[in-house]
């Protein structure tokens, strides 16, 4: 099965508008393991982004983790504000990837062959409606969005860590409503950096498969994240607290170099090349 | 007329070509396959140059669905022909009310309360006492004792079998398979300094839990610390709860770890689902294994 992972600098841009382009170190190290565990089980993956990252990659070696580098992305991100709708090259990029493929997050790891539904969508796993993160999306009071009207305001959202559509229109139409909810909310920006794109990317998702009766597969219990598993790792909010404690981030980096030591001892030369290339 | 090879949907129907189009024109759809991008791709698909030409000239700061209407040829229809409210700009999301918190109140079945980690403490452990705290578990904590006291008094629960936990001991639990504790129990190893792992949470004294509040206890860091900038939201317990939400510009949400235990309380019920003692267990050692897990999932598994 195929997968993409997919990076917008945008909001990169947005927040260091004269600097070049970095990421952070933790992350590019979970993206690489990311990669490398789905080459291991589930096939190829290909890096779906826009040329300042592609450039980024090839010129510091990274990109020999992915299949290929493909730049799909436009680095406006098609007008879409990157601070309300930092994950919209997501969506950008499910629209126009030639193939279907499964999505998967950079900060997700799949540690085991996944054996996909070829009629419901396959997200991470559902999430709880709260009123802080998911509130009546009337409230954004989006013009040109008229769907909405129509649109089941109970089902719980998809967490779209992973995500796979198999239909390959109903990818387009969820990517084309998801894209049209962006940009007609770019009109009116806001300091939302959270509600606004939760709801483009995986409230709506929920929605539409409502609306057209898909049925959707999870690959977790969204009620038992926490008991301890072997098969995903998603980082999550623990980007944050690896930002906030040095202790943790540096005990983490040295784990992850330990893992491509391990089991991709082919891809020991990437951890220089990571270190180099990121800020820690 | 060509048949294309992935369908739009409108009207709740597969459309594949351009007459099916016309027939089932869904204004707001369109208006979506427009904006996002695809309406031209698919019409190019079905041979329709002529549209792709006519819809080039579309203003995206006028009306957008009348336009695509006029451009293709289709009636309005009355169903979809409605007046757009104009609502307020970037109207405000609803902002949930703080309340003050004092010592009586944390057990006083407050709902929520929302504030800064200093202030939390300042009104928990005003006098900094290991008795004020217990004091504060036993004669304030409301909630926590009616949910202890309905546990206790419910029969097959072996109600030390936590302490046993902790000490090393084999996991005790009733026949239903449910852990709970009593509030001597728990407090008894609040006392004691034993809570949960001890030597992977680190022990949970007064101090210690203070520490684990602002992150200063090194193995767990600031379990409470969430999301949304220094705020920190409480359920009725007050150690986790209510919703931790979404991981700030990280995105997503989840079900908050106090509602996985909720109300304090080690039975976790939220809707029909419940956990076995030995998920619990599994929990512990997940989140023991690698703090960090207490903010993600997994993590321990790098």
């Amino acid at each position: 099965m195929i997968a993409i992972h997919v990076n917008s600098t945008a909001p990169f841009f947005l927040r260091h508008p004269n600097e070049e382009y970095l990421t952070e170190r933790f992350s590019l190290y979970c993206t690489v393991i990311s990669a490398l565990e789905w080459r291991k089980n589930n096939g190829a993956i290909f890096m779906v982004t826009d040329h300042i990252a592609a450039e980024y990659y090839r010129k510091n070696g990274i990109d020999e983790v992915w299949d290929s580098v493909l730049e799909l992305i436009p680095e406006d991100c098609e007008g879409i504000d990157p601070e309300m709708f930092w994950a919209a090259g997501k969506l950008i990029a499910l629209r126009d990837i030639p193939e279907n493929a499964a999505l998967v997050d950079e900060d997700l790891i799949i540690w085991k062959k996944l054996a996909l539904s070829q009629t419901a969508v396959t997200c991470a796993h559902r999430e709880y409606l709260s009123p802080d993160i998911y509130p009546d999306p009337d409230l954004f009071g989006v013009q040109g969005f008229p769907i909405l009207e129509r649109l089941d305001k109970r089902v719980l959202p998809c967490n779209t860590a992973f995500l796979y559509l198999p239909d390959d229109s109903f990818r387009q139409f969820y990517a084309n409503q998801s894209i049209a909810f962006m940009k007609a909310a770019s009109r009116n920006r806001c300091s939302d950096r959270l509600c606004r794109m939760v709801f483009a990317e995986q409230r709506l998702l929920a929605m539409l498969c409502a609306l057209t009766d898909t049925e959707v597969d999870t690959l977790m219990d969204m009620n038992r994240l926490f008991i301890s598993q072997n098969d995903y790792t998603h980082l999550w909010g623990a980007k944050q607290a690896m930002r906030d404690n040095e202790e943790q981030r540096k005990g983490f980096l040295e784990r992850c170099r330990r893992r491509i030591r391990n089991d991709f001892p082919e891809y020991e030369h990437i951890i220089g090349a990571i270190d180099e290339c990121t800020k820690n | 007329m060509k048949n294309n090879s992935w369908y739009l949907w409108l009207n709740g129907k597969k459309i594949f070509n351009i007459r099916e189009l016309r027939e089932n024109f869904d204004t707001p759809v369109i208006a979506g396959y427009f904006l996002g991008g695809s309406l031209m791709k698919w019409l190019s698909d079905a041979g329709e140059y002529s549209l792709v030409k006519r819809l080039a000239t579309v203003d995206i700061n006028e009306d957008i669905g009348k336009q695509l209407e006029f451009a293709f040829g289709v009636s309005p229809d009355k169903k979809y022909d409605k007046e757009i409210k104009l609502l307020p700009e970037n109207p405000p999301l609803p902002e949930r009310k703080p309340v003050t918190v004092t010592a009586s109140s944390f057990g006083a079945g407050t709902s929520y309360f929302s504030g800064t980690e200093s202030s939390f403490l300042n009104a928990v452990f005003s006098s900094e006492t290991e008795s004020s705290f217990i004091s504060s578990l036993s004669s304030s904590y409301g909630i926590y004792k009616e949910i202890v006291s309905e546990l206790a008094s419910t029969s097959g629960y072996n109600l030390s079998s936590y302490s046993s936990f902790v000490s090393g001991q084999a996991l005790s639990v009733a026949s239903s398979g449910m852990l709970a504790l009593t509030g001597s129990s728990f407090m008894n190893l609040l006392v004691s300094g034993g809570f949960g792992l001890t030597g992977s949470f680190g022990s949970f004294t007064l101090s210690s839990y203070k520490g684990f509040l602002t992150g200063i206890s090194g193995s767990f860091g600031s379990f409470g610390k969430i999301l949304l900038g220094s705020g920190i939201y409480f359920g009725k317990y007050g150690m986790i709860g209510g919703s931790i939400g979404s991981f700030g510009s990280l995105g997503g949400s989840f079900a908050s770890f106090g509602e996985f235990f909720e109300n304090g309380s080690f039975v976790y019920k939220a809707g029909n689902t419940t956990i076995t003692a030995e998920e619990y267990h599994r929990t512990l050692i997940n989140l023991s294994s690698c703090p960090l897990n207490a903010y993600g999932y997994g993590i321990n598994l790098i």
